[in-house]
């Protein structure tokens, strides 16, 4: 995979895109738009990875080490590219500093087989009770709240 | 610097997370095991004193060939080093679980007004609660102990600990859920002490729409003893008021596993009622999104701001079933009236 890719991209701060990872699973709400995801396999090593900083640079050699059956570099920069876009598309990552963290390991917290496509799969039938609103939040008697400015 | 001082902080999480569980679960020669819904725990310790007494009768006993959890206390008095927890100062200080990324897969929270360590390691499903000085724990944990731990063992089979009472009304299962004073161990006590049946007081687990008991044990004033007028379910009149005794209100210890029916099974949910004592009695429906707030607001605040699952399930929950916001009068009677005749409608 070239170095010279630079990828800048940052999730969300946890105040609007809650997160949480467990067994191998990250499930993230976006608190703007209501919309949860759940990301498996690469998608949440790349969540992973995003979150802790590690540079474009080590990816490959970290999936290459975690995962059966890697694409070749290209193939494998196409993927991990489309998916970083996608996030971003999904409003789930921004614009940031350049990625420039030391390489980490993994979590061993499930069993990882051969590589797959990484995908995020979005849901937004709670988006009425999730979304930050407001308008509409309301008060101890139901009645609507007036916020302070 | 900021990646390097996170992976500094990493480092000393983890470690402390394994020398904590090493050593609790070195020193374990005593213990009993309980049901969390459909799972089995196993909570272990090396000395028995009166503090591992009334935590074992907090639970619901239950015996299993190999439980899914594995959870050892690590006492004072038990041979033990712990690192230093300087590193963990900003968190400490905020009094928040360390977060995800420095702590992963294990779950870590040190509560300094407490005296308590608990952690988590999720991957193997084993856990170690640090406790510093049992005086120094707040009463309310001989009844509802280790709360937070509890919650995250749930979190695993994508159970919800909700802070709620939950009671089975004319075969309903209805979550009562409220802040302290709003009337709903009073409401669900005196349901119980009317021929309904009390299924869990303050923790209630949801799990796949099923309302289960956490602990065994309801804790009442004397003042709702008095509004209620039964003593028939009290295990134990004796007062407690905390091992420092402090002066904290003298409360009776009501046994639930003097229940009719067994409740450790799991029973069907299907209200939430939020209670509130007002002058007059009466009821309207809340929307999910009403609920979710509330539930979230009461039930996340215990858990010191819960996770993305956390309010996920909560958000299912208020989706999944009516709720209502249920105007309780001073008068228990009538309240229960009011509340068997909202639950007919449900």
């Amino acid at each position: 995979m070239s170095e010279s890719v630079p990828v800048s991209l940052r999730l969300k701060s946890r105040e609007v895109l809650s997160r949480e990872r467990l067994d191998g699973e990250v499930v993230a709400i976006d608190f703007e738009s209501g919309d949860y995801f759940s990301f498996e396999g690469p998608a949440a090593d790349i969540f992973w990875l995003l979150e802790a900083g590690v540079a474009f640079f080590h990816w490959e050699s970290i999936f290459t080490s975690h995962y059966a059956n890697i694409p070749g570099p290209e193939h494998l920069r196409h993927d991990l590219l489309g998916f970083l876009e996608k996030l971003r598309e999904l409003g789930l990552a921004v614009e940031g500093s350049e990625l420039e963290g030391g390489a980490l390991p993994l979590p061993l917290d499930c069993e990882r087989g051969s590589w797959e496509k990484p995908e995020a799969r979005a849901h937004n039938e709670l988006a009425d009770l999730l979304i930050i609103d407001p308008i509409h939040d309301t008060g101890e008697d139901g009645w609507p709240e007036i916020k302070s400015k | 610097m900021a990646g390097l001082r996170s992976n500094r902080s990493r480092q000393r999480a983890h470690y402390l997370a394994q020398s904590m569980l090493e050593q609790s679960h070195g020193n374990v020669e005593s213990g009993i095991e309980f049901k969390l819904a459909g799972t089995s725990v196993a909570l272990g310790w090396k000395l028995i004193d009166p503090l591992s007494e009334l935590i074992a009768g907090a639970f619901w006993e239950s015996h299993s060939d190999s439980p899914d959890f594995r959870i050892a206390l690590l006492r004072r008095s038990d041979p033990h080093t712990l690192p230093s927890l300087e590193w963990a100062r900003p968190w400490i200080d905020k009094h928040q679980i360390l977060p995800e990324q420095i702590s992963y897969p294990y779950r870590i929270m040190i509560d300094r007004p407490q005296g308590l360590i608990q952690v988590f390691d999720t991957v193997n499903n084993v856990g170690a609660i640090y406790i510093r000085h049992e005086e120094e724990l707040d009463s309310r944990s001989f009844i509802t102990p280790f709360r937070l731990m509890w919650s995250w063992l749930a979190n695993q089979f994508d159970g919800e600990i909700v802070h709620a009472a939950s009671v089975l009304i004319q075969d309903k299962g209805i979550l009562l859920s409220g802040g302290s004073g709003s009337g709903k161990s009073t409401f669900a006590v005196h349901a119980a002490s009317h021929g309904e049946m009390l299924i869990a007081d303050d923790c209630t687990l949801v799990h796949n729409s099923l309302l289960y008991p956490v602990f065994r044990r309801s804790k009442v004033s004397q003042a709702t003893l008095q509004l209620i007028g039964s003593t028939e379910l009290i295990e134990s009149s004796t007062a407690v008021t905390g091992l420092n005794g402090n002066g904290q209100s003298v409360k009776s210890i009501i046994d639930l596993s003097r229940s009719p029916l067994s409740v450790t099974a799991g029973v069907n949910l299907d209200a939430v009622l939020f209670p509130r004592v007002s002058p007059s009695l009466g009821s309207f429906q809340l929307t999910a999104r009403q609920a979710y707030e509330r539930l979230t607001s009461d039930s996340l605040r215990e858990i010191h701001g819960g996770g993305t699952r956390n309010r996920l399930r909560l958000a299912r929950i208020a989706r999944s079933v009516p709720s209502y916001r249920a105007l309780l009068p001073p008068s228990l009677d009538q309240g229960l009236g009011g509340a068997l005749r909202l639950v007919t409608h449900v």
